[in-house]
């Protein structure tokens, strides 16, 4: 690949008016940050539903 | 333990994909031909390698399944192939983003286009029968089967630039000659795949926690069952 030598402040407009680089970009964060939502939901509903088991457990036990 | 090594593991993904995006827009030259656009190519070929990699992992740990019926290989490959679709995913959206400015057009059938498509299918694929499937150990088995013949797509996609005429360009990395990047583009890739398979390492250990979690649950209601059973 060629370039013309060193970043220049002033392309700094031309990164953000660049609509498909902003787009790339943003759909790149998106994703992550979808999935990294999705994945906490699921940890914490399934530590929850786990506390629970165990507390069932333990009652049943000590009645028993 | 485990939360101060998965906080230090988060807080060392974070500043390595900092410095990645630092260098992406501060430090890496604007390439002639494309200009500013040419910046795609830092978080495209990345999510790529990325998916590859993951693709590796369901392939030994499904091997290992087979031979061991390690149910923690198991859960690995599940792990590794849920990560791996997020990762392959990012690369069939920012492929077309960067495909339209470069070539004029979103997407194009040539062999590297169409055999990426295909491990994002195997993805999709591999995690369907994880779902659709009710018997655990049948679901384990069927899914090994399919992470190690749907491997054979990884290699072929990665040579496909390399045995055949593509719209998609030659490869800047290890093209033999010809083929390179500027020194400052190369470094920026390189931090750049650096920071991606961080953060999938990150999401491939939270992922395979919650598999690990969840076969917990059910043991313990496979014991709530027998118990409840026995009075």
């Amino acid at each position: 690949m060629r370039f013309d030598g060193p970043w220049r402040f002033d392309s700094l407009r031309t990164n953000v008016l660049n609509k498909y680089l902003f787009l790339a970009f943003s759909a790149l964060w998106a994703i992550f940050f979808l999935y990294a939502w999705t994945l906490s939901r699921r940890q914490a509903r399934l530590w929850r539903e786990l506390e629970e088991l165990k507390g069932k457990l333990g009652s049943v036990r000590s009645t028993g | 333990m485990s939360k101060i090594l998965s906080s230090v593991h988060l807080f060392v993904t974070l500043a390595w994909m900092i410095v990645a995006f630092w260098m992406i827009f501060l430090y890496a030259p604007q390439e002639l031909t494309m200009g500013e656009v040419q910046r795609i190519f830092y978080i495209h070929a990345p999510s790529g390698w990325v998916a590859g990699t993951a693709y590796g992992i369901v392939f030994l740990a499904s091997v290992i399944y087979l031979w061991k019926r390690s149910p923690i290989a198991d859960d690995l490959a599940h792990a590794a192939g849920e990560v791996g679709f997020v990762f392959c995913s990012c690369l069939l959206v920012t492929g077309p983003l960067w495909a339209k400015p470069a070539w004029g057009i979103w997407w194009t059938w040539d062999a590297r286009l169409t055999l990426t498509f295909v491990l994002w299918l195997l993805f999709v694929s591999y995690l369907m029968l994880r779902s659709y499937v009710s018997s655990p150990g049948r679901t384990a088995t069927l899914a090994a089967v399919v992470g190690i013949i749907g491997f054979v797509d990884v290699p072929i996609d990665y040579m496909a630039i390399r045995w055949w005429r593509t719209q998609h360009p030659q490869p800047v990395i290890a093209g033999g000659e010809g083929s390179g990047l500027d020194p400052r583009m190369f470094l920026t890739f390189m931090v750049c795949v650096g920071a991606f398979h961080c953060l999938f390492s990150y999401f491939l250990v939270q992922r395979f926690r919650l598999a690990r979690t969840r076969r917990e649950l059910g043991a313990l209601r496979r014991a709530l069952a027998i118990r409840l059973s026995e009075d």
